[in-house]
């Protein structure tokens, strides 16, 4: 990976393509490597859909090397949702083929002068660029089966579906799978739109004929992989719950703590939570001839995903995750495991983010365009989406959008982008994250690693309340340099709770690159990031007071439990003081 | 546990598809035992719980949906509810574990210890477990027998009627065996409570 590959959509004559060196952005990976170039050259008052935005698509820093867990990929730009920083993050087998490849990134640049939209295609012998107007409004599903056809199945694609080319602020980019099927989405803050505006629907790539990349330290990366592995497979989350029940495993948990919001956020419980829950979605797909562990890409080994069949056996979708279980399940009040699954598939077809679709639609039902719990009603208000009604278009465009355009007071966003699975009514903590990610309210944000590990800002004393805002920041912090790694988020259990299983990872990338990484280093690379982060979006008119949660989440108590998220202002203010 | 005064159904089952009974144990089975004393005396002395899985794999317990940091203190009262979990993951299942660093996350809805007395005598505790202790106590308490409403079982029954259907050797009701269509027949949503009994054949 020591190159970048620019395209140029807007140059005279049609797109461009450069191939350059590194430079100043050697070293970097993943979400390092998005938010450094689009912090450095977009300018942060630039509309998102503008030939001044760039779409920069980067593996992390140990992709396409034989690093277990190593094959997540980021999508960064000016999100067209939040006005700020994004970078979404993605599974699939984008990473491991891009890296491969010899590219740490794919910058889209410019904007096309025309409405054609258009194809690349990348190879061992270069970068080929074609218009192709018969891929227009396509699925994700049917553009990589024609994709199939025209270069066979040894690929792996990126692409948009629909609402990525109707520039919809919901759009998602979508990733292959092992078995070549668009279920991996880099979902959050609208990137799909941006790849619109830039006129690519889809980029091929083909890593026939490359090696993996190699470590320059083989015997320690060896042996730093075995014990990272053993680690994973050892611990009970990543070793065993996480390839039982996936991510959904949440379900029964964080309804049982009262968390779980539901119908649009009024309530913390779902009556119809065991219905939807991961224990019997993994029964379900048992049942049915599915499969309950499965990777999202080759050298994965925890495996939180699987295969969710329909009634008659058939494959529908991907293992839904919780994020999406809950967003088109309880908060809109649906107990129906095949209907939440069918609108898992069509997001994916269309190329939306499940979260912030089922946000929507919640916000929609709450303006009376549906009754709680009418799964048809959902279904239909997704089809209006994908079609491009007006209707549609102003779904897909997300819970703000839709909140004002329907007079709706209860909108749970910050900087515009939709609120995740977890009450922060009931999870304070994480209501800290919501509101002062630099990504607008993301539960990945702050995910990972605990102070005590990495032991920044000193120690914290988890018992009082200031403890969360310590907490908040460190999470940020480490998580910010797992993305950049290419690295799973869900190592973080493994690497929380046995410090032999954290010196492996630090091990591993040492190997990897030659350069003695310590935990020191993690912090310091998760810093500078963040660092360029805010400060992209303060010059895009981003102010402390966008570090907020929607007022009714101070004012309305959140039953069960009936708490009100009780943080200081001041005390959100802090989260950034290191 | 005094199961005597409810109606039963024994079924005998293939092991292999016991797992589908588990959604019974996710939505909560009644305890009638004697109350008053803290989570662990309860799940250990009253359920039988090894005190070293109590410690090691269940990471998560919840008292009436509120997490709880020390099982010692924390007393179970007529009427109680409570849920074990393994680890989980996200850093929300991360807040939810006993005593973890991450508690002050969740502190709102922790559970507090009462400083108020409290009473011993019989009453009724529901319990829930969820994802591997479902997977790993489940059989055994299947197997001891769980008391459920009536309701709750009659839904899923018809749910999982193919899959019932396909691992069901043998049925009882009362102990007087009953044939399969019989036992989707049985009005079992007419029944307030019932104890139901799994044992795997192969
Ligand atoms: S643990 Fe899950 S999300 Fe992470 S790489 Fe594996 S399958 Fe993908």
């Amino acid at each position: 990976m020591d190159k970048i590959l620019r395209i140029n959509m807007g140059a005279d004559g049609g797109p461009k393509t450069t191939i350059g060196s590194l430079g100043n952005y050697a070293g970097l990976g993943g979400r390092a490597m998005t938010s450094a170039i689009v912090a450095k050259e977009v300018p942060p008052l630039c509309h998102p859909l503008s030939a001044e935005n760039k779409l920069v698509i980067a593996p992390g820093l140990l992709s396409g090397s034989l690093a277990a867990m190593s094959g997540r990929i980021s999508v960064g730009c000016k999100s067209p949702l939040t006005g700020g920083i994004k970078e979404a993050n993605s599974g699939g087998q984008g990473a491991q083929v891009l890296g491969r490849l010899g590219y740490a990134a794919i910058v889209l640049e410019g904007a096309p002068k025309s409405e054609t939209i258009y194809k690349v295609f990348i190879n061992k012998d270069g970068v080929k660029i074609a218009a192709d107007n018969s891929l227009k409004m396509l699925g994700n599903y049917d553009l990589v089966e024609k994709m199939k056809k025209e270069y066979g199945d040894k690929i792996a694609c990126i692409s948009i579906g629909p609402a990525g080319e109707m520039k919809m602020s919901a759009a998602s980019v979508a990733f292959t799978d092992m078995e070549l099927r668009p279920t991996r989405h880099a979902g959050r803050g609208g990137v799909g739109a941006v790849m619109g505006a830039k006129g690519v629907k889809v980029i091929v790539l083909d890593d026939t004929g490359m090696p993996n990349r190699e470590p320059k330290n083989p015997e320690k990366f060896k042996e730093a992989n075995k014990n990272f592995v053993q680690g994973l497979k050892k611990h009970p989350v990543t070793g065993e719950g996480l390839p039982a029940y996936g991510t959904n495993v949440l379900t029964n948990v964080i309804n049982e703590a009262g968390g779980f919001p539901t119908n649009n956020f009024k309530t913390g419980r779902f009556a119809g939570a065991s219905k939807i829950s991961g224990e019997t979605q993994a029964a379900t797909e048992t049942a049915r001839g599915g499969v309950v562990t499965h990777g999202c890409h080759k050298g994965c080994v925890i495996r939180c995903s699987g295969i969710y069949n329909d009634k008659d056996g058939n494959f529908l979708t991907k293992q839904p995750e919780y994020e999406t279980i809950w967003a088109h399940g309880a908060n809109c009040g649906i107990d129906d495991l095949d209907a939440i699954a069918m609108m898992d598939r069509l997001d994916d077809d269309y190329g939306l983010d499940t979260i912030e679709m089922g946000a929507t639609i919640a916000v929609a039902m709450d303006a009376g365009l549906a009754k709680f719990g009418d799964a048809k009603a959902a279904i239909n208000l997704l089809k209006e989406v994908g079609k491009g009604t007006h209707l549609g278009r102003i779904l897909g465009n997300g819970a703000a959008v839709t909140g004002k355009v329907f007079g709706i007071e209860r909108v749970p966003v910050v900087k515009g982008q939709s609120m995740p699975a977890y009450d922060p009514r009931a999870v304070q903590g994480m209501g800290v994250t919501y509101a002062t990610s630099t990504m607008g309210a993301d539960h990945t944000a702050g995910y990972a690693v605990t102070a005590n590990i990495l032991g920044v800002g000193g120690k914290v004393d988890a018992l009082k309340p200031e403890g969360q805002i310590d907490l908040s920041r460190n999470l940020q912090i480490a998580t910010a340099a797992i993305d950049s790694t290419g690295l799973c988020l869900f190592i973080a259990f493994a690497i929380l709770d046995q410090p032999d299983t954290f010196q492996a990872m630090l091990d591993l990338i040492s190997g990897f690159t030659g350069a003695n990484m310590t935990g020191d280093d993690v912090v310091a690379l998760g810093k500078s990031v963040l660092k360029n982060e805010r400060e992209f979006n303060i010059q895009a008119g981003f102010t402390s007071k966008h570090d907020r949660l929607p007022d009714y989440f101070k004012n309305e108590p959140l039953p069960p439990h009936n708490v009100t998220f009780a943080v200081k202002d001041e005390d959100l203010d802090k989260v950034f003081n290191w | 546990m005094n199961n005597a005064a409810f109606p039963s159904l024994l079924l005998s089952f293939e092991p292999g598809r016991i797992f589908i009974f588990f959604q019974l144990l996710e939505n909560g089975f009644i305890v009638k035992e004697k109350i008053g004393c803290s989570v662990k005396e309860f799940l250990c002395n009253r359920m039988f719980i090894e005190q070293e899985y109590l410690d090691n794999r269940i990471q998560t317990i919840f008292l009436n949906g509120k997490p709880v940091d020390d099982v010692n203190s924390a007393i179970v009262r007529d009427g109680s509810s409570i849920s074990l979990s393994a680890a989980m993951p996200g850093l929300a299942g991360a807040t939810m574990r006993r005593g973890g660093t991450l508690a002050s996350m969740r502190s709102g809805i922790s559970y507090v210890p009462a400083e108020t007395g409290f009473d011993s005598f019989e009453g009724k505790v529901t319990i829930k477990f969820f994802n591997l202790i479902s997977k790993e106590l489940g059989p055994e308490f299947l197997n001891r027998g769980i008391i459920i409403e009536g309701k709750t079982f009659s839904g899923f029954i018809v749910t999982n009627r193919k899959i019932i259907e396909a691992g069901l050797f043998s049925a009882e009701t009362d102990g007087v065996k009953i044939e399969t269509e019989k036992l989707f027949n049985i009005k079992w949503e007419d029944k307030a409570e019932l104890l139901l009994k799994v044992t795997g054949i192969k």
